[in-house]
């Protein structure tokens, strides 16, 4: 999976599963002050990342310091290296 | 002249709130104590909130004529058949006061931050009452007190910005109330307060003479949302809000 294809699939979730406007979705968006989350919602939000790739996500630690976009972007792609997930 | 308004609207509420609140509290409280003798323990508990119901509807009525309250209800529902989720906006500290604009036959409890609890004389009766106070407590905890509220027919107030916003706009909601909502299933009913948020402004005790309205909305179903998540309740229902503050602050 490339990196554009991981950067559109987390995007289409924000905008399926939390119906966030596509002009708010930019990478440097933070999840909190900008898009409205908190972190009952990141609960949901890992659900849904991981019905979307396919994967487990189990590095909480690492999901905990996800703020932006931009950090969901690269979460995925280590979690889809191998790293935070199976 | 609003100088002179402003002072004697202070002087006269303040005096008036600290007498009525020496005179009542003991009064509702001997009455309420009296009463538990003779009913069950879930009655005295009803009663003793109904008493801070009263309690909370005269004291918004002391700022009358300068401070004018109105209370819109809009829901189309009797909202005394609970249990109900209400969520509000909030930009003063007078928000938890206002909450008396429900019906009296609506038992409630209010979620809170912690600081309400430290309040003198009114923490110790908001946690008799079984106020929730949110930041004390794990989200597993909140969902185990607060379905069991619900469950007795207990109608639960939150507050989802957490915070005060001390003007005209309105924070990020915070999901709990909307996790309590799809879990529970108990209606939203929304409710837009505007018109109050120099009464007092946030970190003043100041009061500014103004027109207040509290609008109750019509309820947010489950059936409505079922398969949903927090997150698109929440903001359904923060639109719902934001759209009534934007008519209601233009009239204020």
């Amino acid at each position: 999976m490339t990196e554009q294809e991981i950067i559109e699939k987390v995007n289409n979730v924000f905008i399926t599963a939390f119906e966030i406007d596509a002009a708010e979705i930019r990478p440097e968006a933070h999840i909190f002050e900008d898009l409205g989350l908190d972190s009952l919602d990141i609960v949901d939000l890992v659900v849904e990342l991981q019905k979307s790739f396919g994967v487990k996500i189990r590095d909480e630690e690492q999901v905990r310091e996800i703020r932006t976009l931009n950090d969901i972007y690269g979460f995925i792609k280590g979690v889809k290296a191998g790293k935070g997930g199976s | 002249m609003s100088l002179i308004s402003t002072v004697y609207l202070n002087v006269t509420f303040y005096s008036a709130f600290l007498l009525f609140s020496a005179v009542a509290i003991p009064f509702m409280t001997a009455v309420v104590v009296v009463l538990s003798l003779f009913v069950p323990k879930r009655t005295t508990l009803r009663n003793f909130r109904a008493a801070i119901v009263i309690y909370g509807k005269v004291i918004t009525r002391l700022g009358y004529p300068l401070i004018r309250l109105k209370t819109e209800d809009r829901s189309g529902i009797d909202m005394t058949k609970g249990p109900f989720i209400f969520i509000m906006n909030h930009r003063s500290s007078s928000d938890p006061f206002l909450v008396s604009t429900l019906p009296l036959g609506a038992e409630m409890v209010q979620v809170v931050n912690t600081w309400p609890f430290k309040l003198p004389v009114l923490g110790f009766f908001a946690r008799l009452a079984d106020y929730i106070d949110i930041n004390s407590i794990s989200f597993d905890e909140f969902m185990e007190q607060g379905s069991r509220l619900l469950s007795q027919g207990v109608s639960i107030v939150f507050f989802p910005e957490g915070t005060r916003s001390g003007g005209l706009e309105m924070g990020q909601f915070r999901s709990a109330a909307f996790k309590l909502f799809l879990e529970t299933r108990a209606p939203i009913i929304p409710a837009a307060i505007s018109g109050n948020e120099d009464i007092p402004h946030k970190g003043s005790l100041r009061l500014n003479p103004g027109r207040v309205r509290v609008r109750y909305l019509p309820p947010v179903r489950w059936e409505d949302h079922e398969g949903s998540n927090a997150y698109k309740v929440k903001t359904a229902v923060r639109n719902m809000i934001g759209s009534q503050l934007v008519e209601m602050d233009g009239q204020t």
